[in-house]
């Protein structure tokens, strides 16, 4: 199985998942209902998850296929800027989808300015994944080559404020970007890593006078965080894909990093470590998943920091 | 530089093996993540930040933060070892080591100030403490930047055409 | 320098933007806590 088999496989995520997810939401929502409102949100988040995989393999896809007889590649780059658009305005219903779950474990109910939102952009976020998938849909049949070709040269949505090839010039040809983007991502690591040995410490036995509940509230911090590392690992990724996309450190990262959203949703919404009180000790369950979220976390920085090292695409 | 010709330093520069440079890189990463992680949460709880912990717990922090900083002045040694001679006289380096300097400085009073006082939780937090508690994110994002842009400014620029940048 | 004082300017950006997002965010709990 090579990057361009795992892209389709991974891309009815954002596309069928996101639908699902996006009218279990709306539906929850009409009805009141507040569990189907968490699940819905669940998906939600967990389609942002895989929609990072699932973009990254799309660029490997697409340096696999451009000297293919019978691609073209003006599409390709059509279908990648919608993507990216799209992308875009999915991790940020994610981020949101994850707050909103986040405050429902709190208070009972997420805020009602944030599902308003999470309604808005989702909406958003589907009908830019729905033009993606047609231009990509385009780019291999030839049975809607035509409908691809007419949808590329005047699509539905503009993208053309977010196109990959200008963030590209914007990463490489200014002199900043790219070491204030690094320094970015070391904060965010560091803020990220404070959270994270917050929370699994306290599952692991350590500062037992205080509630995990307690803990919970710095959970936000961690995800700005990761919220900038995602931003600005995205610049670097679009500004040189090639150091990244055949590179097994990196893919190890991602890896690791899609584990981790399992991990997440585990300390946002379920009760086994919410029920953790000042003095408890955590149960069994909750102990493996705070080492396996430590070790994965360690993993992500070793990937990150040996890419140039242990890659050989440079 | 004798630091430069010294068998550790020389091992680390001519060693190809994984467990050389790259592996010294990534413990001084690992540190960094320590140090700032333990900081961050402490001084964002200071500066109050959920504010339903008690600060008392928190003490722990400190010796990870320690851990962290043992294994980034190891690492840092060496990985200032394998480049004396360009690192040792760029200012940005230094700027870096008195930001770290700073930045301690104003951890250690933070701990003195709030966890060694008996009364912890008590009472609310002065408003010179918060200072610091600011000023600790600050120095270290600083400390950070700088050490970023050791890669990119003065004599240990990288040759044209490195995206990356660092050694 | 001109780079360095660049760096400097957008890391300093982001961090307020950070701190701006988490402080929205933390006060609002904070708030929900207290109505409980």
């Amino acid at each position: 199985m090579n990057l361009a088999h795992l892209h389709l496989l991974l891309n009815h995520v954002p596309t069928v998942g996101f639908a699902v997810g996006l009218c279990l939401f709306l539906v929850a929502l009409i009805q009141k209902d507040k569990k189907v409102q968490r699940v819905s949100l669940g998906i939600l988040f967990a389609v942002a998850v895989l929609c990072i995989p699932a973009y990254l393999s799309g660029v490997a896809a697409s340096e696999i296929m451009q000297d293919r007889p019978g691609i073209s590649t003006e599409l390709m780059a059509a279908h990648q800027d919608a993507a990216l658009s799209a992308f875009a305005l999915m991790e940020l219903t994610g981020g949101l989808a994850w707050l909103a779950l986040w405050q429902f474990r709190r208070s009972a109910q997420a805020a009602r300015p944030v599902l308003v939102a999470i309604v808005f952009l989702s909406v958003g976020s589907f009908a830019l994944m729905a033009q993606a998938a047609n231009l990509g849909g385009g780019i291999r049949h030839p049975e809607i080559v035509s409908l691809g070709e007419a949808a590329a040269a005047a699509p539905v949505i503009n993208t053309a404020w977010l196109k990959a090839a200008s963030l590209r010039s914007f990463v490489n040809d200014t002199d900043w970007v790219w070491p204030a983007c690094e320094a970015i991502h070391f904060i965010g690591l560091g803020l990220a890593f404070g959270v994270v040995l917050l929370l699994n410490l306290r599952m692991l036995g350590l500062m037992k006078a205080v509630a995990f509940a307690d803990l919970h509230r710095t959970l936000p911090w961690g995800m700005l965080g990761f919220g900038v590392n995602l931003v600005t690992g995205m610049l670097f990724f679009t500004g040189v894909p090639e150091q990244y996309t055949n590179n097994a450190p990196f893919q190890w990262k991602i890896v690791c990093l899609v584990l981790l959203g399992a991990n997440l949703i585990y300390f946002t919404s379920l009760g086994d470590p919410w029920h953790v009180d000042a003095g408890g000790d955590a149960p069994r369950s909750a102990k493996i998943m705070a080492a396996s979220t430590i070790l994965l976390w360690l993993g992500v920085v070793y990937f990150g920091r040996m890419l140039p090292y242990l890659g050989g695409s440079y | 530089m004798w630091l430069e010709g010294s068998g550790p330093s020389t091992w680390l520069r001519e060693s190809q093996s994984l467990m050389a440079f790259p592996l010294v890189l990534a413990l001084h990463t690992v540190g960094l993540g320590l140090v700032v992680g333990c900081t961050s949460v402490v001084s964002l709880r200071i500066l109050g930040g959920a504010s339903s912990i008690p600060l008392k717990p928190l003490e722990k922090f400190f010796s990870i933060m320690w851990i962290g900083f043992a294994v980034n002045a190891v690492s840092g040694v060496m990985l200032f070892a394998k480049e004396a001679t360009t690192v040792g006289i760029s200012v940005v380096f230094w700027v870096k080591m008195t930001l770290i300097a700073l930045a301690m400085w104003a951890v250690t009073r933070i701990k003195t100030k709030v966890f060694d006082d008996p009364l912890i939780d008590t009472h609310p937090i002065p408003g010179n403490v918060r200072a610091l508690a600011l000023a600790s994110i600050l120095l270290w994002a600083a400390a950070i930047t700088a050490g970023r842009l050791l890669a990119y400014v003065g004599p240990t620029q990288p040759e044209a055409g490195i995206i990356f940048g660092s050694q | 320098m001109a780079l360095a004082l660049l760096v400097g300017v957008a890391v300093l950006v982001v961090v307020a933007v950070m701190a701006a997002a988490g402080y929205v965010i933390d006060r609002d709990a904070a708030r929900r806590e207290r109505k409980r």
